[in-house]
């Protein structure tokens, strides 16, 4: 049995695939990778199937030891990749020997970054999938110092390929978004002249904004359907964006829609950064 | 009458005009079903809510899937086949700190409020916000109370709360807007059972009043599904 032995955790790595499809009429959030395309990148470069297990990991990564030899990649946020100390390529195929130390070094840009396995990781699947629901208890919980994780075994040579994502990001660009259902709320707002600050509390759940412009309400609404990419407006002025972990239903006004390749962007931005938003030119027919 | 609104690049929202009633609860949960049994493709899945279904689809541009789900609209079945009504009598301990000034209706004392909250017979209006977190419709008016307008970090698991108009019950601890009135030690969503909750859309809740040991000696049992159907359902 091939196995990987987590030294320390990092700040906060858990187990991601594309996601939990299919019971978000009982409330089960979606959950699965927050940057997707990093994701996809990830198990691609080790020839797994893009929707294979791997890591999502936060600012601070773990430090892993290999009881086997395996073949693994990293992507996403741009970090320091170091295997026996020796410093290693991301968006590359990389080759493991068993007894090996993997850990991480500085981040220079983005939040996340994603290991993938060859082969994947052995875990439960739950409900289709093998996500970590960081809000909901389900899944494999947020790794800890000591936990071993099981991979699936396999003496495949495997290819080594070197391939940059085809999105970018990581660079500053500014989000785009649709009208959400209570739209009407802001309609007389200049949205390109707002600056928005990511709160430090944000998570794969939600990112709490604070505007420059304070803009309350006390429009009560029916609960109904959110989607990951909503922004709700609170009444009392704060801008949330519900991540791949929200809930699926909520109560307050959806004032905007996060393009789906946008939401990608969102996961690698930090707390204390600023983020811009513009209407999508995408045709829009009601 | 509905109106279909794009939600985004990949979903859009039906909404039924009016505010939560029985008849529109029970008209949606017949048209969610129509949906989801339509076996269109390009539908990957729903979300109904009291008065809105939000339909998550791929392949399709929106002009596309507003006509598909017009014409499901137009094909319904008229002919109101009643759902089968299940009734259930959920243990509650009324929380001690609850009180009632804040109810708009500044007449009702905490004794009164509670006394009328456990007459109630509560629809399951929707699932959602949480795993297993039901909804619950038909609080009178003069038991309504606003949402927070600063969320608590924590509401504790199985506590019964009122945001608004809506009762609802937490199935874990979790941040909320909601104002606290009771708790419920049943567990409403078994991950590990196929069945996933035995509360459907569409049933009938009363809350039962416990003590501080019933509610202990629930909160310690080891529930599943078949063990609280026996327990708790009253009506068929």
């Amino acid at each position: 049995m091939s196995n990987i032995k987590i030294i320390s955790p990092g700040i906060q790595t858990s187990i991601q695939d594309l996601g939990r499809f299919g019971f978000r009429s009982h409330g089960i959030p979606l959950s699965g990778a927050m940057d997707q395309s990093a994701f996809r990148l990830a198990n691609i470069l080790v020839g797994n199937d893009e929707n294979e297990a791997a890591l999502e990991c936060t600012m601070m990564g773990p430090k892993i030891e290999f009881t086997s030899d395996s073949y693994i990649a990293i992507t996403g946020a741009n970090v320091d990749v170091y295997i026996n100390e020796i410093q290693q390529k991301m968006n590359a195929t990389l080759s493991i020997e068993k007894g090996s130390i993997l850990k991480f070094g500085r981040i220079h840009e983005g939040c996340r970054y994603y290991i993938a396995f060859a082969n994947g990781i052995n875990v439960k699947s739950i409900l289709g999938s093998k996500s970590t629901d960081t809000i909901s208890d389900i899944g494999h919980p947020i790794l800890k110092k000591h936990d071993t994780l099981s991979l699936a075994h396999n003496e495949e040579e495997r290819l080594f390929i070197e391939l940059n994502s085809l999105i970018d990001n990581l660079t500053s660009r500014i989000v785009k978004a649709y009208p959400g259902p209570e739209y009407s709320l802001i309609q007389d707002v200049e949205l390109d002249k707002i600056t928005l600050t990511i709160d430090a509390s944000s998570n794969r759940m939600a990112y709490v904004l604070h505007s420059d412009l304070k803009i309350t309400h006390r429009y009560e609404m029916v609960s109904s359907g959110v989607l990951p990419g909503t922004i709700q407006l609170t009444p009392n002025g704060q801008w949330n964006i519900l991540m791949r972990d929200a809930q699926t239903t909520g109560g307050y006004p959806r004032i905007l829609q996060i393009c789906e390749k946008d939401l990608d962007y969102l996961a690698q931005r930090r707390g204390g950064e600023k983020i811009r938003i513009t209407m999508t030119n995408e045709k829009i027919l009601f | 009458m509905i109106s279909i609104l794009q939600y985004g690049q990949n979903a859009l929202l039906i909404q039924w005009k009016g505010n939560i009633n029985p008849k529109i609860i029970s008209e949606v949960s017949r048209f969610n079903q129509q949906i989801c049994s339509s076996k269109n493709e390009s539908i990957l899945e729903t979300i109904p809510a009291f008065t809105s279904i939000t339909v998550s689809y791929k392949g399709k541009t929106f002009p596309e899937m507003k006509v598909i789900i017009e014409n499901l609209y137009n094909e319904r079945e008229n002919n109101h086949i009643e759902h089968k009504k299940q009734s259930w009598q959920l243990p509650m301990l009324p929380l001690h700190d609850f009180s009632s000034s804040l109810l708009d209706d500044s007449k009702m004392s905490t004794e009164q409020f509670f006394e009328l909250f456990f007459e109630i017979k509560f629809t399951i209006g929707m699932k959602g916000f949480l795993p297993g977190f039901m909804y619950l419709a038909g609080l009178p008016q003069n038991m309504h109370i606003p949402r927070k307008v600063k969320p608590d970090l924590s509401i504790a698991k199985g506590s019964v709360a009122i945001g608004g108009s809506q009762c609802g019950i937490y199935p874990k601890e979790s941040p909320g807007g909601w104002h606290v009135i009771g708790n419920c030690p049943i567990p409403l969503i078994d991950i590990n059972d196929p069945k996933l909750s035995c509360f459907k859309v569409g049933n009938e809740i009363q809350f039962k009043a416990i003590n501080k040991s019933k509610h202990i000696l629930y909160q310690t049992t080891d529930w599943n599904n078949d063990l609280i159907t026996s327990n708790f359902l009253i009506h068929e």
